[in-house]
This record gives structure tokens, sequence and C-alpha cells, in this order.
């Protein structure tokens, strides 16, 4: 028949409405700066990074230093949210309580990650009995509610940051290894991974290669939606003393200090818990958003 | 050819769209028809052309943010558009009945296929649970379900896709409808069962006499079961008939590529006609004749205006056009 | 589905199973003398010795697990070292505190979580949705504890309604069960919104509206019993944070449960005490979870006819 015209022929989405190309990237930005919660997210997180970054040069008082005269003062002009038991600028101490919440919630993330995508990839390459060993070890994690099992992690380890890093990237491999498991072993068997066996590639080369970048939006997600558990797990652990330990300051134990104080001084415990409620929330939001955005099949 | 008898359902210059991100996306585009009693009238058309909406919006089921804005659509007297909602419900699944195109995914995973069919006679007919059981194995029975005793209590993931539309069916004609709208009623099913399901609706039809909307691209069904037919492009009847006259004498250029694009055993030209390009973007449709793009005949009238429905033939053996070729012809 | 719950139990066994070693090998294997955890430094090494000889730690590895896994089998977790109390019995004067916390919240959250999201789903995107969805995200962003502690600060000091510790009385429960209702009320409702939002869109929701049948039937009748299967997935885990959250939760408002009971065997590094608790904490989540599943059998009929593979 006649020759097209291609001009109002076009191209349409699956909603029949027309779509331009664009990059994967590209695409997913615009996705993500579609939705204005999303950018305020953004925007506190990178607020609370810069304060975590350079938390000596933003906080008007040292963390740690004690003017037992000034104890207990309610939020002032002088002390912007009031002083705690020993006399110490409450602000200052969540600013550098900062510090810990992110750094666990990121360092718990990419230990767990890296010990998940390993196992996971290996466990769906392989199949077999790494794949049945793999997966029953997962059942068995699975099995412990997850602040139990930081729990006795931490008893036995002992308090400190370093030993909070690692209960809490060893308690949440599972998911990753679940994920990058079930990825592995779908596109295994898809054409290009088949088209590279074929051309020689090694085992190895084929998941570094193929497999891996195809899980990649996926595990971003997976890590930003981590951190917000994390940092309440390590909250919930320094409350009841197992996680960071004093004088370092640790929004959690702050709140486990001011409880003593909740009847005459609320504002003390309301401050830290506010600062983790927000902490949490722009992770929360921040990770949906991306979740939506690089990867719509991923929405629950 | 079933002469068409009494006007059981009339639709007049409906109008039905979508909101989109390039502006309001007119899906249907002022359709209007007549079906009989006992007649059954095809709806033909590439996907997207908005034969479905069409029926959903017979139903007022369009999805949202589907809205049906204009026209009317007269069933018993009445405007089934101006109805309350309570009473456009007791119509649904009792006097005007779809039969919709996946049987794989339009029945309900989690419950028996005995208690969706028995649901619709225990609300339309007041049955008690126990009559409307019996009733069900009656219909399960009369769309030629083998053991319908047995079967009733079976959920749908056990039955195959053939299976399965008998259901639906079943379910579609269990109170006797006036209309029953077929949307693609065999597209998913195999090309042996396909058979076995167009004979039971024909076979329902004359025993029920209900008027059959049929909704399809596949000429072939439109060939063997219809009595007229309606060629929609782009939200608009382009062209409509008596079957005789619409399928050997196609006056639009779509029509007539819709047929060149099926496969005949007494043609041996080795390669099928296609129809160049796509369906277009229905919020920004092309100037003039919307076909006009993709047309072999195009002129520069085509350019200028849309088209005006041409009626020529008789009453007895109807022909109506929308192209401006035919009209210079004429 | 006879076979099903019969791989089920299976596996649960062999987690059961797994559990125990965990556990065993969280308290007595890694690096770290448990004894020495217990007496902190002070201790003399005669001291250490001889602990270590009362609690069999002396033994082979090998042999203390498998004493670990026959005692816990003749339900014996050992004794407090501190009240010298049998741990079981601690346990189980406990274990109705507990259960009375997490039952209440736990329904709090079902029915207000499900019916929420319902209502969220079907308002999609009206102001109700986004209140609902601002609220249940700011719900699981909140740490229970710190909720507990809030609730208490509100509605025990300043206006006096309830009491803000103990279990005096039957309004004792009402503000834990709130503070630990709370957060998953939040999670429920919004997976209850997806699911349900999921489940309107499907066409067999089409074919029920295209049968005539009034808008709540179709959502109660046809939707929610397929939108309940996601639900209860998450339901399941959520019984075990609800159980770990309980403890914080006891803590804040001094209440005898088991929770309490961890944290306290913690503080004062009661370890027979602790590996007793949370092996059976485990073990309630583990046959919860199989409870889950099982129930899965009676919602999805495809689960219940599935051949097995």
């Amino acid at each position: 028949m006649a020759p097209v015209d291609k001009d109002s022929a076009g191209l349409f989405g699956p909603d029949g409405l027309a779509v331009e190309s664009r990059g994967f990237f590209a695409d997913s930005v615009l996705r993500l700066c579609a939705n204005r919660l999303v950018i305020l997210a953004a925007v506190v997180l990178a607020i609370l990074a810069a304060l975590a970054l350079f938390a000596p040069f933003i906080s008007p008082y040292d963390p740690m230093k004690q003017t037992l005269a000034d104890s207990l003062h309610g939020p002032g002009a002088k002390h912007l949210l009031g002083t705690d038991e020993l006399g110490r600028d409450i602000l200052s101490r969540i600013i550098y309580g900062a510090r810990i919440s992110l750094s666990v919630g990121l360092v718990s993330q990419l230990i767990a990650c890296s010990i998940g995508v390993l196992l996971g990839a290996i466990a769906g390459f392989y199949g077999g009995f790494a794949d049945t060993l793999i997966s029953r070890t997962m059942e068995i994690f699975a099995a412990f509610p997850e602040l139990l099992f930081a729990i006795a992690i931490m008893f036995v380890l002992g308090p400190g940051v370093i030993n909070v890093f690692i209960a809490l990237g060893l308690l949440s491999w599972t998911h990753y290894a679940r994920l990058v498991r079930g990825q592995v072993m779908l596109l295994r068997e898809m054409e290009y991974a088949q088209a590279c066996r074929v051309c020689g590639g090694s085992n190895a080369r084929v998941i570094i290669r193929h497999l891996l970048p195809n899980c990649f939006s996926t595990i971003i997600v997976l890590v930003t939606l981590g951190i917000p558990g994390a940092i309440l797990t390590e909250a919930s652990l320094s409350y009841i003393g197992l996680g960071v330990q004093p004088p370092m300051a640790s929004w959690g134990q702050m709140i486990s200090t001011a409880q003593q104080y909740v009847s005459f001084y609320p504002y003390y415990s309301v401050a830290p818990g506010l600062a983790i409620v927000i902490t949490v929330l722009a992770f929360n939001i921040f990770g949906d958003g991306l979740r939506d955005a690089l990867d719509p099949r991923l929405r629950r | 050819m079933g002469d068409s008898g009494t006007v059981v359902l009339s639709v007049k210059n409906l109008q039905t769209s979508f909101p989109s991100r390039n502006g309001k996306a007119r899906a249907v585009d002022g359709v209007s028809f007549d079906v009989g009693r006992g007649e059954t009238l095809g709806i033909v058309g590439e996907s997207g052309c908005g034969k479905s909406v069409t029926a959903l919006s017979i139903i007022r089921l369009v999805g949202e943010p589907g809205r049906v804005e204009g026209g009317e659509i007269l069933y018993g007297g009445r405007d089934l558009l101006e109805l309350p909602l309570g009473e456009m419900r007791r119509i649904r699944g009792n006097k005007i009945a779809m039969i919709f195109q996946e049987p794989m995914t339009s029945l309900n995973p989690v419950l028996t296929v005995g208690a969706q069919i028995s649901e619709a006679l225990r609300l339309h007919e007041g049955l008690g649970k126990r009559e409307a059981m019996a009733r069900t194995r009656e219909m399960l029975a009369m769309v030629n379900f083998p053991a319908p005793e047995k079967r009733a209590k079976e959920y749908p993931h056990q039955l195959s896709g053939g299976m399965r539309q008998r259901v639906m069916i079943a379910m579609a004609l269990c109170c006797t409808p006036d209309v029953l709208i077929c949307d693609e009623p065999t597209t998913a099913l195999d090309v042996t069962i396909q058979a076995q399901i167009i004979s039971l609706i024909e076979e329902q039809k004359s025993r029920t006499g209900a008027a059959v909307l049929m909704i399809t691209h596949d000429l072939g069904l439109i060939s063997e079961m219809a009595d007229r037919v309606i060629v929609m492009y782009a939200g608009k009847i382009v062209e409509e008939g008596t079957k005789m006259n619409v399928l050997t004498n196609p006056l639009h250029p779509y029509t007539e590529g819709l047929l060149n694009a099926v496969p005949r055993i007494d043609r041996d030209s080795g390669t099928l006609d296609v129809i160049p390009g796509m369906v277009p973007n229905l919020a920004c449709l092309p100037e003039g004749c919307a076909f006009r793009p993709r047309c072999s005949r195009a002129s520069e009238a085509c350019l200028m205006s849309p088209p005006r429905f041409e009626t020529l033939g008789s009453d007895s053996s109807f022909h109506g056009v929308n192209c401006w070729l035919a009209e210079s012809a004429s | 589905m006879i076979v099903y719950i019969l791989k089920r139990l299976l596996q649960t066994i062999f987690v059961l199973w797994g559990a125990s070693l965990v556990t065993f090998i969280l308290m007595n294997v890694l690096p770290g003398d448990p004894v020495r955890l217990m007496l902190e430094k002070r201790a003399t090494p005669q001291a250490v010795e001889r602990i270590r000889h009362e609690m069999g730690l002396d033994k082979p590895k090998i042999t203390q697990y498998l004493d670990f896994v026959k005692n816990a089998l003749k339900l014996d977790l050992g004794r407090s070292y501190f009240t010298r109390e049998p741990v079981m019995t601690a346990l189980s004067r406990r274990f109705g505190v507990t259960l009375r916390l997490a039952s209440s919240a736990y329904a709090i959250a079902l029915v207000l979580g499900i019916s929420i999201g319902v209502l969220s789903a079907l308002q999609r995107g009206r102001a109700l949705d986004s209140a609902v969805r601002g609220v249940a995200v700011l719900g699981i962003s909140a740490p229970v504890f710190w909720v507990a502690i809030i609730l208490q600060m509100v509605f025990g000091l300043r206006l006096g309604w309830f009491p803000i510790s103990g279990i005096r009385s039957a309004g004792s429960f009402v503000l834990p069960a709130a503070a630990l209702g709370l957060r998953h009320m939040a999670s429920i409702s919004r997976v209850t919104r997806t699911s349900m939002l999921e489940v309107i869109s499907q066409d067999y929701i089409r074919t029920a509206r295209a049968k005539g049948l009034a808008e709540n039937a179709v959502i109660l009748k046809h939707a929610l019993k397929n939108a309940l299967i996601p639900i209860i997935t998450l339901a399941g885990t959520e019984l075990g944070d609800l159980l770990t959250g309980s403890m914080l939760t006891e803590w804040v408002f001094a209440i005898p449960g088991i929770g309490k009971l961890m944290v306290d065997s913690i503080l004062m590094r009661d370890l027979p005490m602790l590996q007793g608790t949370v092996l059976y904490v485990a073990v309630v989540f583990v046959l919860s979870n199989l409870a889950v599943d099982i129930s899965y059998a009676f919602i999805d009929p495809r689960i219940r006819y599935a051949k097995s593979d």
C-alpha cells in the first residue's frame, strides 16, 4: 500500500500516549522529579548528610562538653534545644548523632548487600547443592525476628559502633540474596546470557557483565529502603544499652537517658525522637519514590 | 440474514473520552447504531479503534479516568446514561450482559464457578441458595459442561480456557438477557475451541432471541455470525451496512484494507496485504480524515476537513460510508 | 492440601533445628567467653572455672550442643543464673502477659489497618487517601519505644487517662497496645491499599460489576478475598516484629512480659535466661509463620488444589 506518513503515525506507549524516547537514567530522574514530596525528602537527606559530614563546624557546642551548672535547661536562646542532665547541648548531640545513624545505615547495608549479592548470585547461578545450602540458611535466618537476632549478636559481640555495623550487616543480607538469586535464576536462561556463554564467556563473566547490571536498580532501591530499617534497629539497640555507648551521642541512647526525666523535662525525649522520625521518614519517602521511578515492577 | 425485528438497544451519538497528557483522547466519537431483537450486529476494527470502549460505555463500566461525555443509550424507552446507579445495576447482568475477551482473568480465582454463576441468579431473580445452584447446574449443562454437578464446585484455575469461556457464557445468559455484548469472545482461544464457542453463542441466541453485539477484529467471525456490520476507526464509524454489502462491496479504503489482510484459500498470492502505519493517537488526530495518513488514495480533499457520513442503498440493504472518495464517486 | 501442609511441617522442623543451632552458636561458640560476659572483670579465675563447670561449658562444644537440644526437647532450658528459677517456668509465667499485649496490638493493627487500607484504596487520590498514606509512612518511621514514651507523656502524665506502668488494671494495656499496634497498623494499611488497588483493576472485578453487583458486594466479596493474600504474608512477618517490638514496649511500660524478661536478662547478663528466651521467641515466630502459611490454603484455592511440585 501507500508510503506511510511517518510524522503523524508516531510511536505510542502501552497507554496509547505518545512517548518520546529518552535514556533510562534521564527517564528515571524525570519521573523522580515529578514528585515534589520525593524532592523534599532528597533535600532533607542532603541536609542531614551535610550535618553529619561537617558536624564539628556546624554544631554550636562540643557535644561532650559538660557544664553541670547548666544541666536540664529548657530550650532557649543559648541552647536552642536545651541541655541534658550533664549540661551538654542537646542540639549539638543530635547533630553528632546524625553521624552515627547515617553511617550505621549506610555501612550495615553495604555489608549486607555485599554478602547478599555474592551468595545470591552463587545460589541462583549454580543451583544444586550451593543453592540448597544458601536457601536453607536464608530460611533459618528468616526464623529470627530481626531485632531479636540483632540483640543476640550484640550481646555476644559487646556494644560499640563497629559491632552494630556487623550485627546489622549480618541481619539483612537475606533480602539481597533472595532478590539476586531470583533475578539471576530468571535471567540465566534468557537469550543474551546464553549467547554470551555460547561465545565462550566464563560463568563469572556472564554474571558480572550481564546479570548484575540487570539487578542494579533494584539493589539501589533495596539499599535505600534498608537504611531506615537499620537506623531504627540501631536506635532500639542503643535504647536498651546494647548499641552505641556513652559518652558518644546516639539518638536512641539519648532517648533512653531522657526517659528518666520524662515527667518534668519532656523536651529532652522529644527532640532526638523527632530526629529519628525525620531521618527515617525522608529515607522511606525517597526510597519509595526511587522504587517507583527506577522499577515500576517492584511496586508492592 | 435475520430480519431485524423491533429495536432493543439504540445508541445515539455516543461520546466517550479519556484525559491524557496531550489533551482529551476521544475513544468513542459520535457513534450511533441500533440493534434489533434476534439480530447480531458486528463491530470490527483494529485494537484501539474504540470498539471495546463502546461496549463498556453501554453498560457504564468505562474504567477510570474515562468518561461518557455525551449521547444517549436507549433501552426499554429509557436512557441508560441517565439512570440512577442502582437501576443501572438491575439492568447489568440481567437485561444486558457481557462476555469478556480474557476467560483466564475474567473469573474470580478465589470463588467456585458455581458461586460466580449463581450470584447473578440470586441477585436478579431472587432465587434462594439451593434454587440458584440448581439453575446454575442447568446452565452449565446447557453450555455443554461435562459433569456439571461436580464442576460447579471447581475453581477457575482448574478449568481450561474454553471451559472458562463457557462459564462466562453461562454467567451472561443465566438471567436471559435482551442484549448480549460479546467483546472478542474467542480471541484468546484455540481455533477448534473458537468454533465451539461460536456455535454455542449462536445456539443460545436463537433460543432466547437476544440481540447480540459482536465486537471483534476477526472478519471471519463477522462473516459467520453477523447480520449487519459496523467498521470503526479512531473512535468513529467509517462504514456501516448489511454483512453482504460491507464484506463484498467495501466502500471505505480502510474496510478494503482489513479485508485484504485476511488470508484466503481462493487467492494464491504469496503475501498478505497489510495496512501500513498504526492507529493514530486519539488525543491528536491528523487533520481532515483520520485515516488519511495511512490511506493509499488520499487526496487534497481528505486533508481539508473530516468527511461526512453518506448513506447509500435502501432500508433492506443499507450501506453507509464516511469517506470523501465515496462522496465524490456518488 | 495435605501434601502442602506436610511439606510445610517438615520445613518447619528443619527451621526449628536451625534456630536451635544458630541460638547455640551465637551464645556459645562465637568469640567472647559467655562466663566472662556474665561475671565481667571482677571475677577470679577460680570462680570462672567453677561456673564453667557448673554450666557444662568445659565439655566439648558438640556435647554441649547435643545436651542443649536434648534438654530443649524435654522443655528444659536451664536455670537462671541469678534467681535459679528454671527458664521455662519464668517464660510460661510471663507468656500470658505478652500474649495479652501482643494480641490486643495485633487486633488493633489488623482491624484498623485493613479497613483504613481498603478505604484509602477506594478513595484513591482524594484527601482521605493522602492523609492515610501520610500517617502510614509516619507510623512506620517512628521507633516503637519513642512512640511509647510520647503516649506515656501525653495520655499518662499530661492527661492522666491511663496508667503509665505495670499491669494493675485492664486500662494498663491501652497505651502499650496502642504504641505497639500503631506501627503495624501503618504497614498493614499500606499493603492493603496497594493490594486492593491491584485487585480492583483486575478483569474479574469488571466481570463482577457487569453482573450487576452492588459496589459493597464487589469490594467485600470479590476484591477483599483476593487482596487478603499479600496481607496475610505481611501479617505473618509482622507477628515476629510484634513479638520483638513488644520487648521494647514492655520495657517502657514496665510490663512483666517476655520482652521485659529478655531486656532484664541482657542487662543482668543472665546467659541461660537470654538463650532460652531467644530460642523461645524464635520458636513462637516459626510456628506462627506456619499457621499463616496453612491459612493461605484456606483462602487461595490455587494453593489448596496445587499438586505437590
